[in-house]
């Protein structure tokens, strides 16, 4: 039987293309049978040729073709183990390898292998390998990446929490709120959100949206954003009681805005509604607010009504007068005990309201006993030994009248008439030492100059030494406001010592100078805002079109 | 080579618990929004009107 001329030209294992072959002198084509024998035979291809002999047997003699069929099966048999088997196995081996450095925190060792390994796994591990991805990605700060395949990953699977919770997590960290908010409500409505974890992380975006909503002064989606995390029960205790109400905050907001009629329609819808008791004081003091912005023929009554209601709601035992102190020093014991606390800010506030709703009627008895009442909570407010020191200075007690002052003077109030009466009640000399004080302590002043006076600090008064350290030093540098103030205080000093009868010629001269000085500085601080204005309007002109300039 | 695998809930749990961070500026509108903290302002009440309220009532007695 004849054999086909291309078989055997598989059989010797040629790879390249047979083209044709001569036998016996004769050119044969593929495809070509032959008689049984032997033939010289020349093959020729297209890069050139060969002589060989080409042997082809009876049919009896062509068994090879069984054990051809059973070498080209068995090595089909093992490729397939291997396609099957090994290579699964060493990618899986490769994935775990690549998942313990993840798990190690080698996120830059892990990432070139898992992202090699990404499309050759199998279904679910390939989604999974996607997520170890976007994971380490998040954790070399590749942002942007992570969020693009993380965004990915939730399209094909929301139902998917962790990944979910990575990418608002990415979106937090990045500070894009809105973002991980989106992502976070989604998950809400799948019924995702059952984890304390993904509960934190939802109350946490919803109170920076509340934050910026505030600060947008969108009071009213502030309230709902403020609700949201209540009802997450996380960050409760950070979110300021009356912005947890959508009334109580628009209400707020109307009286920042002086609309009493909308401010008390809001207090008022919530008069009849179970609330807490501290939301319930801020009803109360709003609607005292109200009427102290636009008063009723009896606010003071009704003032007084709903302040001291709000205040029996925070402090249910509480006094509402109380004697003021002998003394102003308190000890450091007491001050430390009665450092001041949220109530206790919101508790001075009704009191010092109260107080001064007592002054407005004219009733300053009453008022000093609400304004010890607001001390208490608070004992370095300086508002209440301004405004009592006043009281008792103007009704005969000058003595503790200005001893208050001094100790407002102390806790930053820089009010002229404060200055005025303490300035009229002080010998010259003690006066000289005040100014003395204050120079020696205001940062303001330039370190050269304070350093100049070390010398004289040893005439300093003493500080009583259960007050209260100094309230934290500003780093501002002073105001040609202050400077004049400086300047008129020392030189108001010199003009007492010299009427005393102080030997002082050489500082008259020097405070004739400062006052000169002083003169031309405040006329050049005139003449450089004048000029600081006629600019602004030169360019005003220049470029706004309104004003004739040119269009943008 | 672990004797666990590694899952998406490892990572998730290896991360560091979300906490609120208020710039300084956020955190004071924030306050000074509440009432109760808010309720000198609203009443316009600062140390110079305190003052000219005494002077005032006491003119008056």
């Amino acid at each position: 039987m004849a054999f086909p001329i291309r078989r055997a030209g598989l059989i010797v294992g040629t790879f390249f293309a047979l083209t044709g072959c001569s036998a016996d002198g004769q050119n044969v084509t593929v495809g070509t049978s032959l008689p049984e024998g032997t033939y010289d035979a020349v093959v020729t291809w297209a890069g050139g040729q060969i002589q060989t002999q080409i042997v082809v047997g009876p049919t009896e003699s062509g068994s090879a073709l069984p054990f051809l069929l059973l070498a080209v099966a068995l090595i089909g048999l093992i490729a397939l183990a291997y396609l099957v088997v090994v290579v699964p196995r060493r990618r899986r081996q490769a994935y775990e390898q690549a998942l313990a450095q993840l798990d190690a925190g080698e996120f830059r060792r892990a990432l070139p292998e898992l992202t090699r390994l990404e499309t050759r796994l199998p279904g679910k591990l390939r989604t999974e390998a996607r997520f170890f991805i976007a994971f380490a990605l998040f954790q070399i700060d590749a942002l942007d990446e992570a969020d693009y395949r993380l965004s990915a990953l939730r399209r094909e699977n929301p139902a998917d929490a962790s990944v979910c919770y990575l990418l608002a997590y990415l979106r937090f960290t990045r500070r894009d709120h809105e973002g991980a908010e989106s992502v976070l409500d989604t998950a809400m409505a799948d019924g995702l959100l059952t984890g304390r974890k993904m509960r934190r992380l939802y109350a946490v975006v919803k109170f920076q949206r509340a934050a910026e909503a505030v600060s947008d002064g969108r009071l009213d989606a502030a309230a709902d954003l403020f609700g949201k995390v209540e009802r997450l029960g996380e960050l409760t205790d950070r979110i300021p009681a009356d912005l947890r109400n959508r009334h109580l905050a628009l209400g707020t907001q109307s009286l920042f805005d002086k609309d009493v009629p909308a401010a008390r329609a809001h207090f008022e819808s919530l008069r009849t509604t179970a609330l807490e008791p501290a939301q319930l004081a801020s009803v109360h003091f709003g609607l005292a607010l109200a009427e102290w912005l636009d008063p009723s023929p009896d606010a003071p009554q009704r003032i007084e009504q709903l302040l001291t209601e709000s205040a029996r709601l925070l402090d249910p035992g509480g006094e509402l007068s109380a004697d003021w102190p002998a003394t102003v020093a308190t000890s450091a014991a007491e001050n430390l005990a009665t450092l001041t606390g949220e109530r206790d800010v919101v508790l001075r506030n009704i009191h010092f309201l109260r107080g001064m709703a007592a002054v407005r009627a004219g009733d300053l008895t009453a008022a000093v006993g609400r304004f010890a009442r607001a001390r208490a909570h608070d004992p370095e407010f300086s508002d209440v030994h301004l405004v009592v020191g006043l009281i008792k200075y103007r009704l005969g007690d000058v003595e503790e009248g200005v001893t208050l002052l001094l100790h407002a003077q102390k806790l930053g109030v820089r009010e002229p008439e404060l200055r005025r009466i303490i300035a009229s009640h002080q010998q010259p000399v003690a006066r000289y030492l005040d100014v003395l004080d204050s120079y020696a302590n205001d940062s303001a002043v330039l370190t050269e100059v304070r350093t100049a006076l070390t010398g004289l600090a040893r005439f300093r008064k003493p500080r009583d030494w259960d007050t209260r350290p100094d309230l934290p030093a500003t780093h501002t540098a002073p105001t040609i406001a202050d400077l004049g103030d400086r300047s008129a205080v020392l030189r108001e000093r010199v003009t007492e010592l010299l009427a005393a009868g102080a030997d002082l010629g050489a500082a008259r001269d020097l405070a004739d100078d400062l006052g000169r000085d002083t003169a031309a500085l405040v006329a050049s601080a005139r003449a450089l805002q004048r000029k600081e204005a006629e600019l602004l309007t030169l360019l005003g002109a220049a470029l706004l079109p309104e004003n004739g300039g040119l269009p943008r | 080579m672990t004797s666990r695998r590694l899952t998406p809930a490892d990572c998730i749990a290896a991360l560091p618990e979300p906490e609120l961070d208020l710039p300084p500026g956020l955190q004071d509108d924030v306050r000074a929004i509440d009432l109760r903290h808010a309720a000198l302002v609203i009443a316009e009440l600062d140390h110079a009107a305190e003052i000219a309220q005494v002077l005032a009532a006491d003119e008056s007695r």
